[in-house]
């Protein structure tokens, strides 16, 4: 048997089985998470290659599997992105039962979560963005309305990464026939094009990010920063394992040139966006553009540290977002009407939402502050450029999510005791988890450096 | 004879895309997908390899029998009702996809013989299918028209993209996405009364 063959037929019978048992209260939300958890494990910690035993039975597993000519491999350096993947969703599917996310979301989030590895697993690396736009196609399912109805969220989201798919597909094949190179003097430069027209989409660029702020106005907080840090995670590793994989890739300062172009676009129109936003959700949406801006220009400084820092940001992201959306989900108390306007707001899911909303902007003392100070020091001297647009994208962040608590403190509040004991703990315990790694990122960061040592380190 | 039906299958499809963006109603709209997969199944099939060409046809059929199914749940809604933002006139949009095929056999013909070892013809049918994809999906951002226009602009892909790169594996992949953006919106067209989220939650 073939370890990526397990991951698959495992991930497919925890999806069925959270599927089947949707209707039951917290147990597919465990499935989930907990399935997520042991795909991680399974990708991380199995032998491959060499015969071992559970339970009495001896089984050996080989890191490929060979699927109508082509295969999935659970390379050496693969094996930790594979299982960086499913924790992070693991995560944000815990979340879930926290924040009442839609049923949907434990079974197809799975599937998302294979589609991804598969990804990151697949030989030769052109079939890698069918696979990201397969993820975004099921992610359709769960950026829906309250009432289950599709919006502008699904046909945006399905129409922008299949056409992210069909452009870095040509790119491919124009790099295989024109020579391993997108410079401008080769033949075939309009793979470059292509290639960064197919990533910015990928990365989630302005202006293909409409579907973020779709999803963000219509659909169930976690459900759409699931879809987004997942799929954005998998279009930065897609990106991260290009440039690990491929030599002319890496050392093409055209590459790292276009990597900090995005990167700064991102950050600067979703400061913009942020300072002149006011309602919460779009602003989660547009902080997480400028956090995502700013782990391209962490990436763009072409070194182990810059590729250590975005993952680093990916890693913490799914915290900041599952906190979050557990938070903003409870934040006001039941009223008489739908409407916000003097509603008493929760005083334990308005901290997390907060915290979580905070961490995300970068702001000292929470888990998301590190990444952005490393990226400022990095930039320091150097690149003005690149330190000016870090600090106004925190400034516009912490000012935006500032004017936000603002306005929830008019409210009145109340102790939120309805809310249950379970879910209060489950909030504080990821608001301290926040300030923990926010006082302790060496714990995060360190464990990074081992974990993706082989591909960072390239 | 075979270069005949190879030749017909090449007009037809970039016709048959012209035409969805004019369709009046989803029925008819969906048989001229379905148009549009014969037409590129059979030229691929009859040109290139019969077992793709078979492949393509068949993954058409159960896209647009899904979309159907949606459709059906939906009450056959007409172009333009829901959330999309149709411009009114029939005129209008007959005059727009004239531009824009004048527009993409403009662009294509020039180069499409200079591209891989694929015949100048397909290049260009496979430009033009790709743009009246497009253009159905800039009219409208619906749920419906928005799987129809998709899934032209990536036959329009596969008619370019198979020369290319006629991997089996690749053909296999890009089916399942044509199959999952019609199941997929199909789901999503379903009415809000009887939606899976309505039955679950309540």
């Amino acid at each position: 048997m073939s370890a990526p063959l397990l991951l698959i037929l495992l991930g497919i019978v925890l999806a069925i089985s959270a599927f089947a048992l949707r209707a039951r209260g917290w147990i597919p939300w465990l499935i989930a998470a907990g399935g997520s958890i042991l795909l991680a494990a399974v990708a991380l910690g199995i032998v491959l290659g060499e015969p071992f035993e559970i339970m009495g039975i001896v089984i050996r597993l080989e890191a490929g599997w060979t699927f109508l000519g082509r295969s999935l491999v659970l390379r050496p350096e693969s094996r930790a992105l594979v299982s960086f993947v499913f924790i992070s969703g693991a995560i944000l599917l815990a979340s879930g039962w926290v924040s009442d996310a839609p049923r949907r979301l434990a079974s197809v989030g799975l599937l998302m979560l294979l589609a991804l590895a598969a990804a990151l697993m697949v030989q030769p690396f052109v079939f890698s963005p069918t696979l990201i736009a397969a993820a975004a196609i099921l992610g359709c399912l769960v950026v829906v309305r309250p009432d289950g109805r599709g919006g502008r969220a699904p046909p945006r989201l399905m129409v922008t990464y299949s056409l992210g798919m069909m452009a870095i597909l040509i790119a491919g094949w124009l790099i295989e026939v024109g020579g391993a190179s997108v410079s401008p003097e080769s033949p075939v430069r309009a793979a470059s094009v292509l290639l960064a027209l197919g990533l910015a989409i990928l990365v989630i660029t302005p202006p293909f990010h409409t579907w973020l702020t779709a999803s963000s106005d219509e659909a169930h907080p976690l459900a759409f920063v699931f879809v987004a840090a997942v799929l954005q995670t998998g279009g930065l590793f897609l990106l991260v394992n290009s440039l690990a994989s491929y030599a002319w890739m890496r050392t093409d300062p055209l590459v790292y040139a276009f990597l900090r172009g995005i990167g700064l676009l991102m950050i600067g129109l979703g400061g913009l966006w942020c300072l002149v936003e006011r309602r919460a959700p779009r602003l989660i949406a547009y902080t997480l553009l400028v956090d995502f801006g700013i782990s391209l220009l962490a990436l763009s400084l072409a070194t182990p540290d810059g590729s250590r820092i975005a993952l680093g940001m990916a890693s913490i992201r799914p915290i900041s977002l599952a906190v979050w959306a557990a938070g903003v989900t409870h934040l006001f108390a039941a009223g008489p009407s739908d409407s916000q306007a003097g509603r008493s707001i929760r005083k334990v899911p308005a901290a997390a939402a907060l915290l979580g909303a905070l961490s995300l902007a970068g702001f000292p003392l929470t888990a998301g502050f590190h990444g952005r100070w490393m990226t400022l020091g990095n930039a320091q001297g150097g690149d003005v450029t690149a330190a000016a647009a870090v600090v106004f994208g925190l400034g516009a962040t912490w000012l935006a999510i500032g004017r936000w608590a603002r306005g929830l403190s008019a409210h009145p509040s109340e102790d939120g005791r309805r809310l249950g004991r379970a879910r209060s703990i489950a909030l504080v315990v990821g608001s301290a988890t926040i300030v923990l790694l926010g006082l302790q990122p060496a714990w995060l960061f360190g464990w990074l450096s081992s974990a993706l040592g082989s591909l960072v380190g390239r | 004879m075979l270069n005949l039906a190879m030749g017909i299958g090449l007009v037809v499809a970039p016709l048959c895309a012209a035409g969805l963006n004019l369709a009046p109603t989803r029925r008819i709209a969906l048989a001229l997908l379905l148009g549009v997969f014969a037409g590129i199944g059979a030229n691929i099939g009859l040109g290139q390899q019969l077992r793709i060409g078979l492949g393509l046809l068949a993954t058409g059929a159960l896209a647009c029998a899904i979309l159907a199914i949606g459709f059906e749940r939906s009450g056959w809604p007409r172009q333009g009702e829901g959330l999309g933002l149709m411009p009114a006139g029939r005129a209008f949009r007959a005059a727009t996809v004239l531009l824009v095929a004048a527009a993409a056999w403009g662009i294509a013909a020039p180069y499409a013989s200079g591209i891989g070892s694929l015949p100048a013809g397909r290049v260009t049918a496979a430009v033009m299918i790709v743009a009246m994809g497009l253009l159905q999906l800039g009219l409208s951002q619906e749920q419906g028209a928005a799987a129809l226009g998709l899934l032209t602009t990536l036959a329009g892909f596969e008619v370019f993209y198979t020369g290319l790169e006629p991997s089996l594996a690749l053909r296999a992949v890009l089916a399942g996405i044509m199959l999952g953006v019609a199941l997929v919106s199909s789901v999503l067209l379903e009415p809000a009364t009887g939606g899976i989220e309505g039955r679950r939650n309540g």
